[in-house]
């Protein structure tokens, strides 16, 4: 796999730790719901950035008092179809204020990537064959927006007054 | 004499197609090339069309051959060989 | 009607561009066929059961006669000379080649049209009562808030993957020409008695395999909050409606397991959350749409209405058409007309190309340049002069767009079937064919009086029939068409699902079964009650009895 953001593809510096695995002594460990649940206490005072992988009947509501403990949020897209994760992280941006890394996984296509960039995700997993120009392209195919989103980019109803 | 034959759509105009014996693909279900007993080699054929982008939806019907000539068995294959029916 | 702005109009050509490159990626390989699916659905393109099928998208049902005459021109040269008006007031083309759609959608965008989510399971095209802005007693135009959700739903970038469909209704008068309680969501508006103008929340209906008449889970939402309880609304579904079953992945199941105090809970507080931010309805913008839909400049016609009474006492025909098509306008000495489009023995829903065009000729000429779609299939003329309505009449007539049958048994809502879908078990255009020229004597259909009747070849109900006065069900038992009937239902404000009346009938058997039923009505109407009142009176027994004995 590899990792696109901003449409370039960057080094992921994070290891994954499935199931409840102890992640102690792992760089950079990218863990589990179930193991934050289990090794919260130990993990308090690791010397290394955290990040969480949820499974998309995960809500990050239930991380509320410790998103801080984060620096990525990983929301996994488990089929094509389950689009959860769009709510996902659109909460992290804008109710929660998460300022990390919301990254997608799973199922993460070229003509869903401009979706994702609007609810808030900034980095992407992705095949290692991904067609660089074509997803560039995906983030710029629609460039009027009917409605806010979690990114920057303005929308209908204030260009108009503008 | 009841077997089996390969059906699909064309997948560039969404014409439905009957897989023939010579492994082209024909508007009529007359053409179609009918297999009794094992139908692996009709799945295979259809499946590499498929992958060939030649058609879409590729699946087997049942079909009865009376008389020399095919008839889905289905009400829906029926049709669907046929045309609407109104 | 509305306009597009540049927004408007940039977005619908790149979407028109990016599905190009999407049918491109998919003829070369790029994508294989299930990812293309998921793509091709919600831009509104289906395979069915013998061709690709485009779904092209009339928001609210309403048309201007040049985007009426685009349809017709499609029509002829990308497909077979017609289009099928669905219950969704759109149109669906039942032949176009997977390499054309690209260039249809380009000829659409021409003319302010398009195909988004038509189909998928996103927020589908929102639809709104047929007589909009020329009901007497309407409190608001409710295409104003349809093309408001419209917008807001397009492309929504946290809604496009729900766990299924999503369909909305708005409705301004106390009619409910919507189906308002059959929806995901049904918008009712309505005026507090502080005189604000705010709508009641009506949340989880549908029909299909589970049908439900949805609850109301608020009585009065402020206007300027529309799009807030709706994202509200949509965010506690996105995230807890199900998604490992298709047949309980709609809002209706979530609503109805969650209950409906624990779901309006859920909404509440998530709008509690958003209330008063962004998606606030600016006044400006509020207006800037509401001055599109602001009514026509009526040219008084003095005399109208005598002209028009005399023709009605010399023309039988022309008579008895205005009884049934022909309804009261706000405006006096003008009328609505609905254009039937179910003549005995056609496709319900069906319209030539060279019938469009007559519509679109007549719309220009006689109705400010606009043609509505009905959900019940049929098209409108909303505007007419009074003085004007008998040379319509004559223009339809020679169209053969002169049925009078609107709301009686020939008039029926009907899904496409097994004649065209790729779902259906059952067909049920024959079915209404038949039932149609069963009853094709019209003194006898105006004896019956309003009766609705609905087909869906399939459970899953696209043809309405739970919410039929009389509602048949195509299935199938052992590769043979069956049909079950249903008594009692209805889709208007007074929303009920109808009682399965017992065992199902064969194909041969059901244009008889219908009329043992009509009979049995005739005989226990009491003062001119419609059917449906008769049967809410009397209950099933008397029809059982008459269809299947005493035994």
């Amino acid at each position: 796999m590899a990792l696109l953001k901003a449409h370039e593809l960057t080094a992921d510096p994070w290891t994954v730790i499935d199931g409840t695995g102890d992640p102690s002594g792992v760089d950079h460990p990218l863990i589990t719901l179930e193991s934050w649940v289990l090794h919260s206490d130990k993990l308090g005072c690791v010397n290394t950035p955290l990040g969480i992988f949820l499974k998309s009947h995960q809500s990050p509501v239930e991380l509320v008092d410790d998103l801080d403990r984060f620096s990525v949020i990983a929301l996994d897209f488990p089929k094509l179809s389950d689009g959860r994760a769009f709510s996902y992280a659109r909460l992290l941006r804008q109710r929660y204020g998460f300022q990390g890394e919301v990254r997608a996984v799973g199922e993460v296509r070229r003509d869903q990537y401009l979706f994702m960039l609007r609810c808030g995700f900034n980095t992407f997993e992705v095949g290692d064959d991904v067609d660089l120009a074509g997803w560039a392209d995906a983030a710029t195919e629609v460039s009027v927006f009917y409605q806010p989103g979690s990114d920057d980019s303005s929308w209908a109803f204030r260009c108009r007054r503008s | 004499m009841t077997g089996k034959v390969a059906t699909a759509n064309r997948l560039r105009e969404g014409d439905i197609v009957y897989l023939t014996k010579e492994g082209e693909w024909s508007p009529n279900l007359q053409d179609a090339w009918l297999v009794v007993g094992d139908d692996s080699e009709l799945t295979t054929s259809a499946s590499k069309a498929e992958q060939m982008r030649d058609v879409v939806a590729a699946y087997l019907i049942e079909v009865e051959c009376i008389d020399d000539k095919l008839c889905a068995l289905s009400q829906r294959e029926r049709i669907r060989a046929a045309g609407p029916t109104v | 009607m509305y306009r597009y702005d540049e927004f408007d109009r940039a977005l619908v050509l790149e979407r028109v561009e990016q599905f190009r490159g999407q049918v491109a990626r998919r003829l070369s390989g790029e994508l294989e066929e299930e990812e293309f699916k998921a793509l091709r659905l919600r831009n509104g393109l289906y395979l069915q059961l013998h061709a690709y099928m485009l779904r092209v998208a009339i928001p609210y049902g309403t048309l201007s006669s040049q985007q009426m005459r685009k349809l017709a021109h499609i029509a002829r040269v990308y497909d077979r000379d017609y289009g099928h008006f669905t219950t969704r007031q759109n149109i669906q083309y039942n032949w176009p080649k997977l390499v054309d759609v690209p260039d249809i959608l380009a000829e659409l965008a021409e003319v302010e049209m398009h195909a988004i989510q038509t189909s998928g399971n996103c927020i589908r095209n929102v639809t709104a009562d047929h007589f909009a802005g020329v009901a007497a007693d309407e409190i608001e135009d409710p295409r104003v808030y349809a093309e408001i959700v419209r917008q807001w739903s397009t492309l929504h970038p946290e809604f496009s993957f729900l766990p299924r469909k999503f369909k909305i209704a708005v409705n301004g008068t106390a009619q409910d020409r919507a189906a308002l309680r059959v929806h995901d969501i049904g918008l009712q508006i309505r005026r507090n008695s502080a005189g604000k103008i705010g709508f009641e929340v009506m949340v989880g209906g549908g029909q299909g395999r589970t049908p439900y008449i949805a609850p109301t889970i608020r009585e009065f939402l402020p206007k300027q909050h529309l799009l807030s309880y709706l994202e509200a609304i949509l965010r506690v579904y996105n995230q807890l409606g199900r998604r490992d079953n298709l047949y309980k992945a709609r809002i209706k199941i979530l609503v109805a397991s969650t209950g409906v105090e624990n779901f309006t809970k859920l909404v509440e507080e998530e709008w509690a959350e958003i209330k008063g931010g962004e998606l606030t309805l600016p006044e400006d913008e509020h207006r800037r749409i509401l001055d599109y839909f602001s009514p026509p400049q009526y040219q008084d016609s003095n005399g109208a209405s005598k002209t028009f009474e005399t023709h009605k006492t010399w023309n039988l025909d022309f008579s008895r058409w205005c009884k049934t098509n022909v309804v009261s306008h706000k405006r006096p000495g003008f009328s609505i007309i609905t254009i039937s489009l179910k003549p005995i023995g056609s496709a319900p829903g069906d319209a030539s190309a060279d019938q469009m065009d007559v519509i679109a000729g007549l719309a220009e000429k006689f109705s400010h340049d606009e043609i509505r779609v009905t959900h019940e299939q049929n098209l409108v003329l909303a505007h007419v002069c009074q003085s004007d309505i008998y040379e319509v009449w004559e223009a339809l007539e020679n169209a053969a767009l002169s049925t009078p049958n609107i709301g009686l048994i020939s008039d029926m809502i009907t899904c496409p079937g097994l004649d065209y879908c790729n779902l259906a078990n059952a067909r049920s255009i024959p079915v209404a064919q038949n039932i149609a020229k069963k009853f094709e004597d019209l003194d006898r259909q105006h004896d019956i009086g309003e009766l609705k009747i609905k087909i869906s070849g399939c459970i899953n109900a696209c043809g309405h029939h739970h919410v039929g006065h009389i509602g048949i069900l195509g299935v199938d038992k052992r590769g043979e068409e069956f049909y079950q009937i249903t008594l009692g239902g209805s889709g208007a404000e007074d929303a009920a699902l109808g009682d399965i009346v017992g065992r199902a009938f064969g194909y041969d058997e059901v244009t008889g079964a219908i009329e043992t039923i009509v009979d049995t009505y005739v005989t226990e109407r009491r003062n001119g009650e419609r059917f449906l009142d008769t049967y809410r009176r009397v209950g099933l027994g008397p029809f059982k009895e008459a269809l299947y004995g005493t035994a």
